[in-house]
């Protein structure tokens, strides 16, 4: 399948009184057509600010794209103009955010905020577009939709605005869906339900998705890809078979040390990575994974290792890397 | 498009048709609750009624003078008395809130429109746009508002609309700051950022997303500027500037009523109550919307 999104060496940092903060330091990134990319790592490492970047959407805070590419079907999403993007983004490019309890507004309908975008992107009528978000939101199992649409947010449940958000977000039948997080602010069980849901409607649209999370453990049978992000670069990128199988970077293996077992070896004792994520107005020279890892020699300290190739499809950034575990 | 993926779950659907209000109706359920502001509506649209119909009720004509029967105090024949020129006060009374009431509203409506665009703009783009319309805003404020409009209307004449203009053009800083700052908090939230993900430009997003959000505060400020405008009206006629005589208003009447304060004190003390009822209410209604809009009272 073809190449949907082509990132390239995407640099973003914020200019704030305290200093410059290097949120995203030259990654580089390929999403297919019809595919899965989950996007993994700790708070602040990039991973929104990432996505944000590409989209045009941080106008208004401090930050700036540096340097980079981003050719969505082959446009450079960070040369098109206001009006350009804006014609993109909700049209061929869908998002779900993090937080469905605050990204629906709670002074207008569910009705109002559905039927915009339709009646912006499609063209379509009122009416229409009435009808169009009735269906949609069936299909992401709100139950008496036609009822419902009339209410406001408030008066849904967490799960279930996740749901609406979904469908605001697929209304005009994206190419790609960007999840930021979609499922951290939900109960396990909603979490589950959200996930299959977003899976079963990945395949009736053929849509590709980037799913962004913090949970590796939600990454598995999930995603077909997964890039490790730390620090503003990519540290490990692979396919979900070989990430799992043969962990290769430091701060992945710590990831994955940190999550609950639910095998054979349950009572093993959850491993956490020491220390917090580095302060990105202050990155040095050094891999910045150094401070935090066991394996640090005098090399990483000094020198920030490039992704390299472990084996076909699947990169790692870390001088240790090929030594084995 | 296909069937409901998965069957939703009964618990989150009871509860979504047991809080089935509307944010109006819950407003309106918690304004009932707030007696004040009640009996304030009631009597400020009575006001409104009685002024606007003022050629119908009114007993007498508001000029018409009757100069065997000046200064005369409250009677069967003039209910409030009469003033120096034998006109019947009642009357005078009536016409005059017609203008007070309509430079009032008209005054806070321009001020309110006025500082919300200003402040949706400064707060919206930030930056340089909000620093130069913070500073002309701290620069309006600084200005000594009275003097200032004594000046302006000795210039521009005193008909009704240069009233408006006037007044209004110099009270939208208040709203200005308090629309800046509500946007400033708005706009950081996630659904802005998701409005913009669907593609929304800067003035939908202003004018559907974010200032609904912030209607309380403009519809608040919007009624506490009714009373302003009415006082700001009146200090103007009490001190001449304001609409000519023989048109009334209250604050004519009461600059009228000034040198014979002590001997005739009905002159006085019915605009003066006029004046002081109006804004009352109108400043207790702002105070039982504050409650009714703000969604975390």
């Amino acid at each position: 399948m073809g190449t949907m999104l082509e990132v390239k060496d995407l640099r973003t940092r914020f200019h704030t009184r305290e200093g410059v903060v290097r949120a995203v330091n030259g990654i580089s990134y390929t999403v297919d057509e019809g595919e899965t990319l989950a996007v993994v790592g700790e708070s602040g490492c990039g991973k929104s600010v990432g996505m944000l970047s590409i989209l045009q959407l941080l106008q208004g805070t401090t930050g700036r794209v540096e340097a980079g590419e981003a050719l969505f079907r082959g446009v450079d999403l960070l040369k098109l103009s206001d009006t350009e993007i804006r014609k993109l983004r909700g049209r061929d490019i869908g998002m779900v955010f993090q937080d469905p309890m605050t990204s629906l507004n709670p002074v207008l309908s569910i009705k109002r905020q559905m039927t915009e975008g339709l009646v912006k992107h499609l063209g379509v009528s009122r009416r229409e577009a009435l009808d169009r978000a009735i269906r949609l939101l069936r299909l992401v199992g709100i139950p008496k939709a036609e009822e419902l649409i009339g209410e406001y947010t408030f008066q849904f449940s967490g799960g279930m605005r996740q749901r609406v958000m979904i469908a605001m977000a697929l209304a005009c039948e994206p190419r790609l869906l960007i999840a930021d997080e979609p499922t951290t602010a939900l109960d396990v069980t909603i979490q589950a339900q959200i996930m299959n849901l977003v899976r079963e409607l990945k395949d009736q649209f053929g849509m590709a998705i980037v799913w962004i999370t913090h949970d590796l453990g939600i990454v598995a049978n999930f995603a077909q890809n997964v890039q490790v992000m730390y620090a503003g670069y990519i540290v490990e990128k692979a396919d979900v078979g070989s990430l799992f199988a043969r962990t290769a970077h430091p701060y992945t293996i710590g990831l994955l040390n940190s999550l609950p077992a639910n095998g054979a070896d349950r009572r093993r004792r959850l491993i956490p990575i020491k220390g917090a994520p580095p302060n990105l107005r202050a990155l040095g020279g050094g891999c910045p994974f150094a401070p935090r890892c066991g394996r640090a020699a005098e090399r990483c300290r000094a020198e920030n290792p490039a992704l390299a190739e472990l084996e076909r499809g699947h990169q790692v950034a870390c001088w240790n890397a090929g030594e084995g575990l | 498009m296909a069937a409901p993926i998965m069957e939703p779950q009964t618990a989150e659907v009871e509860g979504i048709t047991a809080a089935q209000r509307s944010n109006a109706r819950i407003a309106w359920d918690k304004f009932r609750k707030h007696k004040l502001a009640v009996a304030s509506t009631c009597l400020l649209l009575a006001i409104a009624a009685l002024c606007f119909l003022a050629p119908l009720i009114a007993p007498y004509k508001f000029d018409a003078i009757d100069l065997r029967n000046i200064r005369r105090p409250p009677s069967a024949r003039h209910v409030f008395g009469t003033d120096g020129l034998g006109r019947d006060l009642f009357t005078r009374l009536l016409y005059g809130g017609r203008i007070s009431v309509t430079i009032g509203l008209s005054a806070a409506l321009l001020g309110s429109m006025l500082g919300t665009l200003i402040g949706s703009a400064a707060g919206y783009y930030g930056r340089g746009v909000d620093n130069l319309l913070m500073r002309l805003t701290d620069l309006a404020y600084s200005i000594p508002t009275l003097p200032l409009i004594i000046v302006i209307s000795a210039y521009a004449g005193s008909s009704i609309a240069s009233l408006v203009a006037i007044i209004g053009f110099l009270s939208w800083m208040t709203t200005a700051r308090v629309v800046r700052g509500s946007i400033l908090s708005v706009k950081e939230n996630e659904y802005v950022v998701a409005a913009r993900a669907l593609g929304f430009g800067d003035l939908p997003i202003i004018l559907r997303h974010i200032l609904p959000n912030i209607g309380n505060s403009i519809i608040i400020g919007t009624t506490l500027g009714v009373g302003n405008a009415i006082i700001l009206e009146s200090s103007l006629s009490f001190l001449g500037m304001g609409v000519n005589p023989p048109t009334p208003t209250w604050g004519n009447m009461l600059m009228d009523s000034q040198a014979t304060m002590a001997t005739e004190p009905w002159l006085t003390f019915f605009p003066g109550m006029a004046i002081l009822m109006t804004v009352l209410c109108v400043n207790f209604i702002g105070d039982g919307l504050q409650d009714a809009l703000d969604p975390t009272l």
